[in-house]
């Protein structure tokens, strides 16, 4: 219930505090493992990411990108047998913690996911659902959300005289920034998105990618992406996993033009992936 | 032509051979349902009645006589034995009716031995409350003053039909004082009968109450046997029966002493008597009236003789329908056609079930098989959740799950086997002992203790719950892994997930489940037979009170194909009627899955979920 009071308020007041700052460590990874069962997939892996700034994980297929972005929501809490070691802690506070409640920290780091999934419900539905899920009935703070996630999305033009309709009528560039509105209409600090533009033509990329960067005003954005352009192109720094390790990391610009490791740069330079 | 083989693909061949498969089946169902459907549909058709004369060599006969009126039902060789040689022979079966006279309902004539064969204008058909249908020649009408009106009279006919019409409107008066004031009393004495009940337990405190509670009620019963509800007639009534006097005397004394031992207890066992006795009297009242209505039915008579020479009569007030099968045009056998069909849809069953409709079979039908589905949906949607969602996946769930599969395999009566031990017996015998004790006890019979709507559709739900766990889980898995964590990922917890996104994409598949439940359940019959199905029924299994009439045994049209097609006497008489009834219950099935495929058509449009 307080949960719910918290978020009434957050979007009637429109907040999200502009105040903190930059380099400010938001979530912190350290020597982190992690298995599916028996097979470990990530590698003492340790970092920084920093508050309202974009990072990308680029790396070849398998090396672990989504893996260790599902951990920062536990979302792989779900698959059966896996186990880790070390920490993420967000706010100082761990993921691992047994007081923690796995709910209210998917609901504090939102996730877009590669295949777009638009619950088969009506467009207004879809970016109310976190908010009705927390217990949120009142229709005014509904309305006030769903127009400013939508509007924030780059949507709300396009949607706006058909709110009650089908999300499934809509193409699927309208329907990955439909799930981007749905991140964020609960008012989270931390938005997770992996290979958010794999399935949509490149006009389409391009109007997410705007809005990535458009969101960064808020939100602390975590992507995971195949496309060494868009890692440039909109994110702060960027970090190189292979094989479950993380190589290196560090500033965007500086990662592209000279990097310290070898892989880096055979990767980078397209001789391996 | 080698050289064209080759190229085509190997096992194209498989091609014909599925869809000779197919095609098999598809022909023997719906040979099956045209043969039903023909049967069935003929059944209300008006037909012709042949009278034939039969050759006098010819054994066949009725009590001599060698003209028989009847409705050819079949034109057919067969092979018969004249002296040692087989050879086959053109025979007619006939439907003569009149079963009461001739003890028999069909006669089979050699086509040879028949002499003349002709459609007489003045046979009648008969449709009878209380006997078979009968085929007869009218010859006069005696009404209640013994006025004659002889058949060729052209006054008749509008006089008989003007009485057949009176009739039906004074059945209809007496049926509706049946239904409504005598059941409505007739339930109120029940319940009084409850409510006294526990003062007589408590006045059985000793040995003396015992004696005296005995003669008390020994009393009110003989009284009741020399005019019923004797003790609540004004006492002017009450002189006129001087064989009371004895049982007046010991039925004060008793009461006397009750009243000095039995002190409050006792005044309200006696208030309580007074009224079901006063509630007697009012129920006698009213049945004098019906049988005086119903005395007003006989008043008049038809006397007819038969095709073969029985003279006979039958009385104005047992008549249903008559009409004259061979003056009718087309077009009226196609208004008789839908007149009888429509009967069939909305009469009561008379005569043990052999004529008339089936209105109440249908109700029953309907309500036991909308209550399964309630029943079973959710039921099984709940197991099939906990099963794919919640349960660890391993052995142990696999190896329900199979067993799950199985059930569908055990044989349907087992299952009213169980029912009638755990339903009926334990949980309905645990009901009455609870909460309807005094019920029990006071000689009102079981309540929920014995078959009934509610028990038979929770059976049959049982026995059709895994065809929709089987069919939600397959739902449950389809629906996309991208929603569910999309759901999480907002911040669901797993049950919100379930509850708003994953049940309703498959709300569709939930659906399909139903429909086949329905499909199974409803054409069951063999376990119902142990549960809650009757012979007869005389109300519907609905109560505007509680318990709704749930409790109450109900009529079945599947039940009534097996009951009225193999367990009457006359069953091959009511064969038509079989058919018939085999044809709606195969309609209300279609009809009730067509319901189902639409709903599950508009939530499927509602919850497609797109490819991604
Ligand atoms: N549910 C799972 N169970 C077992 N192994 C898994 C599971 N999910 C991923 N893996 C394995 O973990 C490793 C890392 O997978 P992950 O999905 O994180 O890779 P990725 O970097 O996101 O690759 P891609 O770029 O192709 O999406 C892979 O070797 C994969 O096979
Ligand atoms: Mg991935």
């Amino acid at each position: 219930m307080t949960d719910k009071a918290i978020l009434e308020e957050k979007i009637m007041s429109k907040a999200s505090d502009n105040d903190s700052p930059q380099e400010n460590s938001l979530i912190n990874i350290q020597n982190y493992d992690f298995f599916y069962g028996d097979k470990q997939v990530l590698f003492d892996v340790n970092m920084d990411i920093p508050a309202k700034q974009i990072v990308s994980f680029i790396g070849p297929s398998g090396c672990g990108k989504s893996t260790l972005l599902r951990n920062i929501n536990r979302m792989n809490d779900l698959v059966d047998g896996v186990h880790h070691n070390g920490d993420i802690t967000i706010n100082g506070q761990s993921n691992y913690d047994p007081h923690l409640d796995v709910i209210s920290l998917r609901r504090r780091v939102g996730m877009v996911f590669q295949k777009s999934n638009p619950f088969p419900k009506s467009i207004y539905e879809n970016v109310v659902y976190g908010l009705r899920i927390a217990g949120v009935k009142n229709r005014s703070v509904l309305d006030e959300a769903v127009e400013r996630s939508l509007r924030a999305s780059f949507l709300w033009e396009e949607v706006k005289d058909r709110l009650k309709d089908s999300a499934l009528g809509l193409s699927g560039g309208q329907m990955q920034r439909l799930c981007i509105a749905r991140a964020i209409a609960s008012g989270p600090e931390i938005i997770l998105m992996d290979e958010p533009c794999s399935a949509l033509d490149p006009i389409a990329t391009l109007k997410i990618e705007e809005l990535i960067h458009e969101l960064k005003k808020n939100y602390t954005i975590v992507i995971v992406t195949h496309s060494m352009q868009q890692a440039s192109r909109v994110s702060d720094k960027t970090a190189f996993f292979y094989l479950g390790e993380l190589i290196e990391y560090s500033d965007t610009d500086q990662l592209f033009s000279t990097p310290k490791e070898k892989k880096t740069e055979d990767y980078i330079s397209g001789r391996f992936g | 032509m080698k050289k064209n083989n080759t190229n085509k693909p190997k096992g194209d061949s498989w091609v014909w051979f599925t869809s000779l498969g197919l095609s098999t089946g598809l022909l023997m169902v719906t040979g099956i349902l045209i043969y039903i459907l023909c049967q069935g549909l003929s059944a209300f058709w008006p037909k012709d009645v042949a009278q034939v004369k039969v050759n006098p060599d010819s054994s066949v006969n009725i009590n001599g006589s060698k003209t028989i009126a009847g409705v050819v039902v079949k034109d057919q060789i067969k092979r018969k034995e004249i002296n040692g040689e087989f050879k086959d022979v053109q025979e007619l079966q006939l439907f003569v009716a009149n079963r009461d006279l001739y003890n028999l309902s069909f006669i089979y004539i050699d086509k040879k031995d028949i002499e003349q064969k002709k459609y007489p204008e003045n046979l009648m058909m008969v449709e009878r409350l209380n006997d078979s249908k009968a085929i007869i020649i009218p010859t006069k009408l005696i009404k209640e003053d013994k006025t004659e009106i002889p058949f060729e009279d052209a006054s008749f006919e509008a006089e008989f039909s003007k009485l057949v019409q009176e009739a039906e409107n004074i059945r209809d008066k007496a049926y509706d004082i049946q239904v409504g004031p005598i059941s409505d009393i007739v339930k109120k004495n029940k319940n009084l009968v409850v409510d006294q009940y526990p003062y007589y337990e408590k006045l059985k405190f000793n040995n003396e109450t015992i004696q005296y509670l005995e003669q008390y009620r020994n009393a009110v019963e003989s009284l009741d046997k020399i005019s019923i509800g004797f003790l609540g007639l004004p006492s002017d009534e009450q002189a006129k029966y001087p064989e009371s006097k004895e049982y007046l005397k010991l039925f004060s004394e008793a009461q006397l002493k009750l009243s000095e031992i039995g002190g409050s207890d006792f005044k309200n066992y006696q208030e309580i008597q007074e009224k079901i006795s006063k509630g007697k009297v009012e129920e006698s009242e009213l049945v004098k009236q019906v049988t005086s209505l119903q005395k007003d039915l006989n008043k008049h008579t038809l006397e007819f003789t038969t095709a073969s020479g029985y003279n006979s009569k039958v009385t104005i007030g047992n008549v249903i329908h008559y009409f004259y099968p061979n003056r009718l045009s087309t077009g009226n056998k196609i208004g008789m056609f839908f007149s009888n069909a429509w009967n069939f849809l909305t009469e009561d069953p008379r005569h043990a079930n052999t004529e008339g409709g089936v209105f109440p079979a249908i109700v029953g039908t309907l309500m036991m098989t909308i209550l399964m589905c309630i029943f079973v949906t959710p039921f099984g949607v709940i197991a099939a959740i906990f099963l794919h969602e919640y349960a660890k996946q391993g052995t142990i769930v696999r190896m329900v799950r199979i067993a799950i599969n199985n059930l569908a395999g055990v044989p349907s009566i087992v299952y009213g086997a169980f029912g009638l031990a755990f339903f009926v017996y334990y949980v309905g015998g645990s009901i009455d002992e609870l909460f309807y004790g005094d019920w029990v006890k006071s000689g009102n019979g079981a309540m929920f203790g014995t078959g009934g709507m509610l028990w038979a559709s929770l059976t049959l739900a049982l026995l059709t719950v895994p065809v929709v766990i089987v069919a939600t889980e397959e739902a449950l898995a389809a629906v996309p892994r991208g929603i569910r964590e999309g759901a999480l990922g907002c911040g669901a917890s797993k049950w919100q997930m379930i509850k708003t996104v994953v049940l309703p994409a498959c709300a569709p598949g939930i659906i399909t489940g139903m429909i086949l439940a329905m499909a199974r359940g409803a054409g069951e019959v063999a376990p119902l037979m142990l549960v809650g199905v009757a012979d007869i029924a005389s109300e519907l299994p609905i109560d505007s009170a509680f318990p709704f009439g749930l409790e109450r045994k109900f009529l079945h049209l599947g039940y009534n194909v097996y009951h009225v097609g193999f367990k009457t006497v006359d069953s091959e008489a009511s064969q038509p009627l079989v058919f018939a009834t085999t044809l709606l219950l195969i309609s209300i099935v279609a009809l009730l899955n067509l319901a189902g495929i639409i709903i599950r058509q508009r939530l499927k449009k509602r919850y497609a979920t797109s490819a991604f």
